[in-house]
């Protein structure tokens, strides 16, 4: 669980509610046509920007912004040189026996064990990388684009509010709520995209590039294990993949 | 650690190596090994490519990552420097056609298939070509046994045992990279279904 996420989401939420009470009336904040515009207009027109699989795998890419459990790399280090040292000594079918708990280290190991080439291993992973970066870049790009749409879809409904209102004109005691609604839309657009969709977009590109430097680093691993590379010498190499700050002191 | 848990140290796997030795004196072996002192004599240069190869594994880890065309150049350029380094090794060495052999070779230890009686204890300087890879190493062992075999129709009536001894870290790198290989040959050669 990526408690940041569901903290600033709450935050950031509670903040703008806490303004509204302050000044009055909550009620006065609702307005059914204007969230209509607001979510329905932007969701609407976000499947005009992509596939429909697309559009729906992108929920599924919101989870990872809120429940993203990140490998600690130095870990994988630590497992990785382990890893290592066992299959330099009592050869690669004893690794088939570990307990590996990341499931793309086990995979990599997997096909260590059935005695693949080298080469061959690597575009796999490669290609699994590559896969999990374009799948996660779906998604980026839908929420992305709701932070591009909902101000949009905002003003949209700010000009309808305004039209509607200029046209009843003649009662001067219905302007300034009209109006007020009609400012509502901005507000909601303002809010999806600023509280919602480009935090979350931020986020997911943030736990991507953990999640490809991780796997990376992973398959520099098993590169290094069907090598039968000294385990120090691993270490050292996957070592440049994490900050000096964030490395296990060295002997 | 006993005698017998540092002999099986290191994974053990069946190979064919082309295998040349010839007894020493002890006194050879205590001196400091005067074996692959020039880095550029034939017997060490796999080695010590090898040894380059790793220095630069971290530069192009790098590489990969920034310019992956311009590090593909490079390992194309790496795969030559082998094969001429293959090619040279094989030239002016002791290493004959017929001296290939059956060997459980493991990164502690070598038994192999003898034509003679080898006396325990004995030194030996062994020499030897790991022909899947092409690379040569020089060491010396120490017997550790040496048996009568039931089966001598091979020609060799003897198998011996043999721990190396002062064997340098960037050889012992060389087999044990050379063993994880091979295995991995192995285990591919094991699952390839035989055509009807």
């Amino acid at each position: 669980m990526d408690i940041a996420s569901l903290l600033g989401f709450i935050i950031g939420i509670a903040i703008i509610v806490s303004a509204i009470l302050v000044g009055g009336d909550v009620m006065m904040f609702v307005d059914v046509p204007s969230i209509l515009i607001v979510f329905g207009g932007t969701f609407g027109v976000s499947l005009m920007r992509i596939p429909l699989t697309d559009f729906f795998r992108s929920f599924g890419v919101v989870a990872k912004a809120f429940l993203n459990k990140r490998d600690d790399p130095n870990l994988l280090i630590e497992e990785g040189v382990r890893l290592s040292d066992i299959a330099r000594k009592n050869g690669l079918l004893a690794l088939e026996g570990e307990t590996i708990t990341n499931e793309f280290l086990k995979k990599g190991i997997g096909l260590c064990v059935d005695g693949h080439d080298p080469a061959f291993v690597r575009r796999m992973l490669e290609q699994e990388i590559s896969q999990m970066v374009s799948r996660n870049e779906v998604g980026q790009d839908m929420w992305k684009g709701v932070g591009d749409l909902a101000p949009a879809m905002g003003m949209i409904g700010t000009l309808v509010g305004l039209v509607q209102m200029l046209a009843n004109m003649s009662d001067p005691s219905a302007i300034g709520p009209a109006m007020a609604v009609a400012l509502l839309t901005t507000l909601y657009g303002a809010m999806v995209a600023n509280c919602f969709a480009l935090p979350m977009v931020d986020k997911l590109s943030k736990v991507l590039l953990y999640e490809k430097t991780n796997r990376e680093l992973i398959m520099e691993t098993i590169s290094g294990i069907q090598e039968g590379m000294n385990p120090k010498v691993l270490e050292v190499l996957l070592n440049s993949y994490i900050s000096d700050k964030k490395r296990k002191a060295q002997d | 650690m006993t005698h017998e848990e540092e002999r099986r140290r290191f994974f053990r796997i069946d190979d064919e190596v082309n295998l040349y030795y010839k007894p020493i004196d002890e006194k050879m072996v205590n001196r400091t090994s005067h074996i692959s002192d020039n880095v550029l004599g034939n017997c060490s240069l796999a080695a010590a490519l090898e040894m380059m190869s790793q220095e630069s594994r971290f530069m192009m880890s790098r590489l990969e990552r920034n310019s992956p065309e311009v590090a593909d150049y490079l390992k194309i350029i790496d795969s030559k420097i082998e094969l001429i380094a293959q090619a040279l090794m094989l030239q002016g060495s002791d290493f004959k056609e017929k001296d290939t052999i059956n060997v459980n070779l493991s990164a502690s230890g070598l038994a192999f298939d003898c034509s003679e009686k080898l006396n325990v204890d004995d030194y030996l300087e062994i020499k030897m070509l790991l022909v899947s890879c092409m690379a040569v190493i020089v060491t010396y062992a120490k017997v550790v046994y040496c048996k009568p075999k039931t089966d001598s129709s091979s020609g060799f009536p003897y198998v011996a045992g043999v721990d190396y001894i002062n064997m340098k870290d960037q050889d012992r790198e060389l087999l044990i990279k050379h063993i994880v290989k091979r295995q991995m040959q192995q285990i591919r050669e094991s699952k390839e279904v035989p055509k009807v």
